[in-house]
């Protein structure tokens, strides 16, 4: 009898990741690391609730909102640096001093400020994204391939076409790159608004759940996170191969 | 140097097929013997094999059916006293080791001192005209340097075998005409049995005591060819003599199946 | 050398442009959470004083070192040896693709259960932090690695081990130090979020503690000063990468 290899090799992965959990346990105490049938068994029960959904759904809203407006407001900013010759140069130094600032630090300040509103979610989330994606863009116009400028210029290409023609399909495999990790990032900065300053989301409903010891919750929870965070991973990977598959991916 | 008799391997290749996931048949009973000392070049059209008989004589892949045997032992990995030099030295030699790392990596797991291997490392950059060199990084180097190098790698620990795979086909024209004549000159000093796969028929000729053309798909050995030319051979003058020029119709009518 | 002052100094009239026009904005400034720079500049003098440097930074700095280290170091290794490898390759990519997805803030109260409140655990929580992504690039990198280059190996006749340290590891020194460099932030946020959600001490505390107490001024010293050592070790990680490997930056003509 022969077994697919595939099958067998996704039950070898299964099982090294059972192990591997059940190995976690053991380390820690099972009480705050629970067994992995005791989570799924919580997890069975935390899907058909509404409460779920809805926490879902305002994570994902305000991850893809967050994600949009940052995306626009770096092309914006990005094309305008990449056009004009000293601009890299000059505010490289502040992006790059922006962008190593964990976002995490503003949401005291914003919790302050503001309150810890989905508002305050979307504020932060959409300005890491702006400062992420700013130096993807810079870069993708700036590696436009020269010969590629010329060409443009001889056949007399200008202005809003140009964009079009020749820096928006030049740009787009590095940038694609970008907008991969930004996704995940915008994802990962709304959970971190929600588990820090209690955003609305599934951020928070982690804490609710950490808050009351609530240990398979919490991991019901982090499987979830690990669940969409492979999704929009994926689902990046498989747009971009589509899209740009005359190029090696970054 | 002193003339040690049947110093270089001799080369036995027996109804050797080679085919690929069931269904590709690249070789078909290939069969030829390499005397020692002699230098053979295997010469045929691109795509049609020649590589993949390489690899299989050199031990790296083993064949669908027949054998190679090596002074009558049979092949079935890389032998340690043999050197071989492929096509496209940019990605054989390490770029993160210097030149003469590089050279020397042979020396990786044989009881040698540091001493006697910078000494033989100097020799072996010496004889291929690179002394100097050794601290050098390959991509520092221009093409027909860097072949030296993976030449001079290939010599180092004194092989019985040597192997070219295209050698020349990634410098350009002049230089080819150096390297031909330096590796001529190494393969003579050293007395190693030589087997060179070459697309180029006058390279063919030029360098080898035989000559074997490779066609058809799959590919089968349509010709034998012996070239009595004088030795040492020489650019311009070799070239033009016209027992050259007979060998040369006859082996490319030969390739053409 | 002069070029390099010129740059440099190119890049910091964009900032300084930018703080003086916050200046004059908030100059008058009473909102109590953004602060003009000039009181924030004059906060800072009360914040680092020796002790805080002593206590606070060093508790960071610590942390984020060791932290990195051990997660890179393993990471790597064990990248190095699944790589080469194409089942355990293909067994063990889905899960540390999955964990890695998980946002690096939820790891942080899973491993807080686990293993307790302390230095030790932050210095752990960073380590697995940076792991699983140095995880991934190595094997993504040592997977890649050049057909030529291993096929040279096989005919020098070196085994396993011989080629995947001597090998295959400095084939993929490119990818690893990509890796490196955004380890770097992983390794930055991760400390911060461990420190503010666990114990008192260490910058991200500070400013947490700072905020909840209502020293606004001190949590922007403390806002600033991180990102200035963001920007430290990010300099510093290119500067020593070229240190490390200078033959991959001049073969591909570089900076």
């Amino acid at each position: 009898m022969r077994i697919d290899p595939k099958f067998s090799k996704l039950s070898l992965t299964l099982l090294i990741g059972f192990v591997l959990w059940e190995l976690g346990s053991l380390i820690a105490n099972v009480r705050n690391f629970p067994h992995s049938w005791v989570v799924f068994g919580d997890l069975t029960k935390l899907i058909v609730t509404t409460t779920f959904w809805k926490s879902l759904f305002i994570t994902l809203g305000l991850s893809g909102a967050g994600f949009i407006i940052g995306a626009l407001f770096a092309c914006v900013i990005g094309i305008f640096v990449a056009l004009k010759k000293t601009g890299d140069l000059a505010t490289s130094g502040v992006i790059n001093f922006v962008r190593s600032i964990p976002s995490v630090v503003f949401l005291p300040l914003l919790i302050a400020s503001i309150g810890s509103t989905a508002r305050t979610a979307l504020i932060l989330t959409s300005f890491v994204i702006t400062f992420k994606l700013v130096t993807y863009v810079v870069r993708g116009i700036g590696e436009t391939d020269p010969i590629l400028i010329e060409s443009a210029r001889v056949m007399g290409l200008r202005g809003f076409s140009k964009i079009i023609y020749l820096y928006l399909p030049s740009t787009t495999s590095i940038v694609g790159t970008g907008l991969r990790l930004s996704a995940t990032q915008a994802f990962g900065t709304v959970v971190a608004a929600g588990i820090v300053a209690g955003t609305p989301g599934l951020g928070s409903a982690l804490l609710l759940a950490e808050s009351s010891a609530n240990y398979p919750r919490v991991f019901s929870y982090v499987f979830v996170m690990g669940v969409i965070g492979s999704l929009i991973y994926s689902l990046f990977n498989r747009t971009e191969n589509r899209l740009i598959h005359w190029r090696v991916s970054v | 140097m002193k003339r040690i008799p049947e110093r270089g391997f001799a080369i036995s290749v027996r109804k050797v097929s080679k085919t690929f996931d069931n269904e590709n048949q690249v070789l078909s009973d290939i069969s030829f013997e390499v005397a020692s000392g002699e230098v053979l070049a295997i010469c045929g059209l691109s795509g049609v094999g020649k590589s993949t008989l390489l690899r299989i004589i050199s031990g790296l892949i083993a064949p669908t059916s027949g054998g190679v045997r090596i002074n009558k032992s049979l092949v079935t990995e890389p032998s340690d006293q043999m050197g071989f030099v492929t096509q496209d030295y940019s990605r054989s030699l390490f770029p993160w080791l210097t030149v003469g790392k590089n050279v020397a990596l042979p020396f990786k797991g044989h009881n040698i001192s540091k001493a006697e291997r910078n000494l033989r490392v100097q020799e072996a950059l010496a004889s291929v005209g690179l002394e100097g060199k050794s601290g050098a990084y390959p991509w520092q180097l221009s093409g027909g340097m860097q072949q030296r190098v993976a030449i001079a790698r290939a010599l180092i620990m004194k092989p019985r075998l040597l192997i070219l795979d295209e050698p020349f086909a990634s410098v350009d024209a002049y230089v080819r005409l150096e390297l031909e004549d330096l590796v001529a000159d190494l393969v003579e000093k050293n007395q190693v049995t030589t087997i060179i796969v070459t697309h180029d028929i006058d390279e063919a000729i030029y360098l080898a005591d035989r000559v074997i053309a490779l066609s058809n798909s799959p590919a089968t050995v349509t010709m034998e060819l012996a070239i009595k030319l004088k030795r040492p051979r020489v650019q311009m003058a070799t070239r033009s003599d016209p027992k050259f020029l007979k060998l040369r119709d006859t082996l490319y009518k030969g390739l053409r199946g | 050398m002069k070029t390099y002052v010129r740059n440099f100094l190119w890049r910091l009239w964009v900032p300084i442009i930018l703080i003086a026009f916050w200046q004059i904005i908030l100059r008058n400034s009473t909102n109590p959470y953004f602060p003009a720079p000039s009181q924030i500049l004059a906060d800072t003098k009360y914040v680092i004083t020796a002790d805080w440097v002593k206590t606070s930074l060093r508790s960071s700095a610590i942390t984020f070192l060791a932290g990195y280290l051990i997660g890179s170091i393993s990471g790597i290794l064990i990248g190095a040896f699944i790589g080469a490898n194409q089942i355990l390759r293909e067994i063990f990519t889905p899960i540390t693709n999955f964990i890695r997805s998980i946002p690096s803030v939820a790891k942080v109260p899973v491993i807080m259960a686990m293993l307790g409140i302390g230095q030790a655990t932050r210095i752990a929580t960073v380590a697995i932090a940076v792991l699983f992504p140095m995880l991934m690039t190595t094997i993504r990198g040592i997977a890649t690695t050049d057909m030529n280059v291993l096929e040279m190996a096989k005919l020098l006749r070196f085994g396993q081990i011989r080629t995947l340290f001597l090998v295959r590891l400095p084939a993929a020194t490119g990818e690893i130090l990509t890796g490196l460099q955004a380890a770097v932030q992983i390794g930055i946020l991760v400390m911060v979020i461990s420190e503010m959600l666990g114990s008192g001490i260490g910058l991200g505390a500070f400013i947490i503690h700072s905020q909840s107490t209502f020293m606004i001024a001190d949590m922007w010293v403390g806002i600033f000063i991180l990102g200035i050592i963001g920007l430290i070790l990010n300099e510093l990680f290119l500067y020593t990468e070229r240190r490390v490997a200078p033959w991959y930056f001049s073969s591909k003509g570089l900076r």
